[in-house]
């Protein structure tokens, strides 16, 4: 079946256009932690949720440490040629 | 829809016949006619959603519909209640959209291998006793490993067989159990069994259900096979082992603690993995893992919030893991690679595959509209409402990285990250672009109204996903583990390797015990050949002297007339049976014990 060449070449224009996304991302990021003053949970499961932004804190901590503790430190160690085991 | 109700309360039809009697009708039929007898594929799927949804519209409360000796036992393969309906009702939809996505293949040893898997399935969530459940249980077993060899490689070969051993090893605990189960209580009824009352049989039993479940470290069979099987095949090993296992935990062992604590560890493990993978479809299996682990967590938490969470979230699982399968599988078949370092830049060229494997990858990861943002939060929140903070947090932790991994890492590397690709492609059948769209229509839709889910659930749970701190909170998490990508992306990219897993122990374990039986086994031929070629050369040859004689005139007159009788009567048929392949024994047992049960069925 054809894929649709239209909605290609949009992606294609989107991909050039990337740098446009990005700026997108970061309003829409601040907008969310804007909104996270306002809106706060009525029954925290956590203390800190009442703090706001931490949750986009939260993900953004968690993602650093784990990329590079898992691929600057345990990856060396796991890693082995793909036909070796 | 009148009269459908009825059907269920008076006439039982059981969903896994369709899919045996299928099985048998392929198996006289001829690849090169797959054009005409493909839609056959489509008939027991339809068959299991009516009949399904017949049982479930007759809500009559829980029932054994189906009982019969064999044996001397009484096999009770008819329970049905709210928990096995609404894991057949999710069963028998997904055999729909896996026989969908399989139309295009001309093997029918793949379908009829997946007609066994699938029935295998549906008799385990209908089983009411230990036994029932156990052949069923094994007969999953088998299907899904010659889903995994017919895809014909020596890898495919080789993870089937640790696949294979492995769940001869589970299987063994699960009847090793309920043999001793029955020893000490007289019955293979399979009921629940709570943390005070639970004896050793009951820990056994419960073994060989986290092997199934993928329970680290009882997990590694999971991400070795599951990307070394068949295109289709995947989809379909995605959908089933990993989900009966949870149905029968839920059945049987809800309130464990070391449940809830293996689970959370399946969570992050899975995810830990699948940041490391560069092989699409082993990042994903590692996501079945980690996502199969909210569930364990969940059951193993033991309230009626955590395990209804449990059970919408295998629900929807199954439909956006075999969504992402899917769209995975679409690149492997159109570009001829699934891994991300082969891949890139497809973008443009696959904007469907890209779409639906998107809608999977959005699902997966909590986004609101879309199927686990109904389900993955009753989990988290209800662990941390029975005053579990680490586990929910330990599952916060784990949804972050499901993100990174499938609705970051693998689009972006796959699609995005090189300039447009311009290898030759394969084209896509229609079928499979069907299938994936049906998933996500169904992976939206159970996102958008999920009160149709809900209902199903067996407790009734108090649970709305749609609050404005609900969605606030799961955007949060979704972006801000995007711009954690970005400020990682020099690091993150993935890198051609296999890496170390708890398989790595159990083949370095098979191999020791080559060499246990092998070394002594040596060295005793060698002490032989010595004391052989000493003293017996010299009186083996004045025999053989004397034999000569005898050899040629009467032993060759018998042996060159009866090679010629089995030359010219059955020997030729006898010796292309003798294959010398454990695959082929295995399907001939298989058939065979399954046309003894039906003689003795229709003898009985």
């Amino acid at each position: 079946m054809q894929e649709p060449k239209l909605l290609g070449s949009w992606l294609d224009t989107a991909r050039e256009r990337a740098g446009a996304f990005k700026k997108l991302l970061f309003v829409v990021l601040a907008g969310l932690v804007a909104l996270n003053v306002f809106i706060l949970p009525h029954e925290p499961h956590f203390a800190p949720e009442k703090i706001p932004g931490f949750w986009a804190l939260f993900a953004l901590i968690c993602t650093v440490i784990m990329v590079f503790v898992l691929k600057k430190i345990v990856y060396p160690i796991l890693a082995q040629h793909e036909e070796d085991k | 829809m009148t009269g459908l109700e009825h059907l269920g309360i008076h006439f039982f039809l059981h969903p896994a016949i369709g899919f045996f009697v299928l099985a048998l009708v392929m198996a006289f039929l001829k690849n090169r006619h797959y054009m005409a007898w493909r839609w056959l594929l489509l008939v027991p799927p339809v068959m299991a959603i009516v009949a399904v949804v017949a049982l479930s519209m007759s809500n009559t409360g829980p029932r054994d519909l189906t009982t019969f000796s064999y044996l001397g036992q009484t096999l009770h393969l008819g329970r049905v209640d709210t928990l096995s309906l609404v894991f057949a009702h999710i069963f028998a939809v997904q055999s729909l959209i896996g026989f969908i996505y399989a139309l295009h293949v001309q093997d029918k040893a793949q379908h009829i291998a997946a007609c066994f898997y699938i029935a295998g399935a549906f008799g385990s969530v209908f089983a009411g006793d230990y036994l029932t459940l156990f052949i069923f249980w094994e007969l999953m077993s088998i299907g899904s490993v010659f889903l995994v060899w017919l895809r014909r490689t020596p890898a495919s070969n080789a993870a089937g067989f640790r696949y294979f051993l492995f769940h001869v090893f589970g299987g063994l605990f699960l009847l090793g159990g309920l043999l001793l189960r029955h020893g000490a209580l007289g019955t293979f009824d399979f009921t629940a069994v709570t943390p005070g009352t639970a004896h050793y049989y009951d820990y056994i039993i419960l073994l060989g259900f986290l092997v199934n479940v993928a329970f680290v470290p009882l997990h590694a069979w999971l991400p070795d096979a599951y990307p070394e099987a068949t295109i289709t095949g995947t989809v379909f090993m995605g959908a089933y082992t990993t989900k009966t296992a949870v149905y029968a935990l839920a059945r049987g062992f809800s309130g464990f603690e070391l449940l809830a604590i293996g689970g959370c560890i399946m969570c992050l493990y899975g995810v830990f993995y699948a940041t490391l993978e560069n092989n699409a479809r082993r990042l994903l299996s590692y996501h079945i893992v980690s996502q199969v682990g909210y569930m364990v967590c969940g059951i193993g938490i033991g309230t009626a919030m955590t395990v209804d969470g449990a059970i919408a979230h295998a629900y929807a699982n199954i439909l956006f893991k075999s969504l992402l399968l899917m769209a995975v599988g679409c690149l492997f078949y159109s570009a001829g690679s699934d891994k991300l370092t082969e891949l890139g830049g497809l973008a443009s060229r696959l904007p469907l595959v890209l779409i639906g494997y998107m809608v999977g990858a959005v699902s997966i990861s909590g986004m609101p509209l879309f199927t686990a943002f109904i389900s993955k939060p009753m989990i988290i929140t209800g662990a941390a409402e029975a005053h579990h903070p680490w586990l929910a947090l330990g599952m916060e932790i784990a949804a972050v990285g499901t993100f990174l991994s499938v609705g970051v890492k693998l689009p972006y590397f796959a699609f995005w990250s090189k300039p447009k690709n311009d290898k030759p492609l394969t084209p896509i059948p229609w079928n499979m672009y069907l299938a994936m769209g049906i998933s996500s229509v169904l992976c939206l839709f159970f996102g958008l109204f999920p009160e149709t889910l809900y209902k199903m659930l067996p407790f009734e749970a108090e649970y709305t996903p749609y609050t404005t701190w609900h969605v606030l909170q799961s955007s949060l998490i979704i972006g801000f583990t995007g711009l954690g990508f970005y400020v990682m992306r020099r690091i993150i990219p993935p890198h051609p390797s296999r890496n170390l897993d708890f398989d790595f122990l159990y083949r370095a374990i098979g191999r020791g015990f080559v060499k246990l039986v092998s070394v002594p086994a040596a060295a005793v031929d060698n002490i032989w050949t010595d004391v052989y070629a000493r003293f017996g050369m010299r009186g083996l040859l004045g025999l053989g002297r004397g034999t000569n004689v005898f050899d040629g005139k009467v032993i060759d007159g018998v042996l060159d007339g009866s090679a010629r009788a089995v030359r010219e009567g059955g020997g030729a048929a006898v010796a292309r049976t003798q294959t010398g392949r454990l695959q082929d024994y295995l399907a001939a047992t298989v058939a065979l014990g399954l046309i003894i049960f039906v003689v003795v069925w229709f003898v009985k």
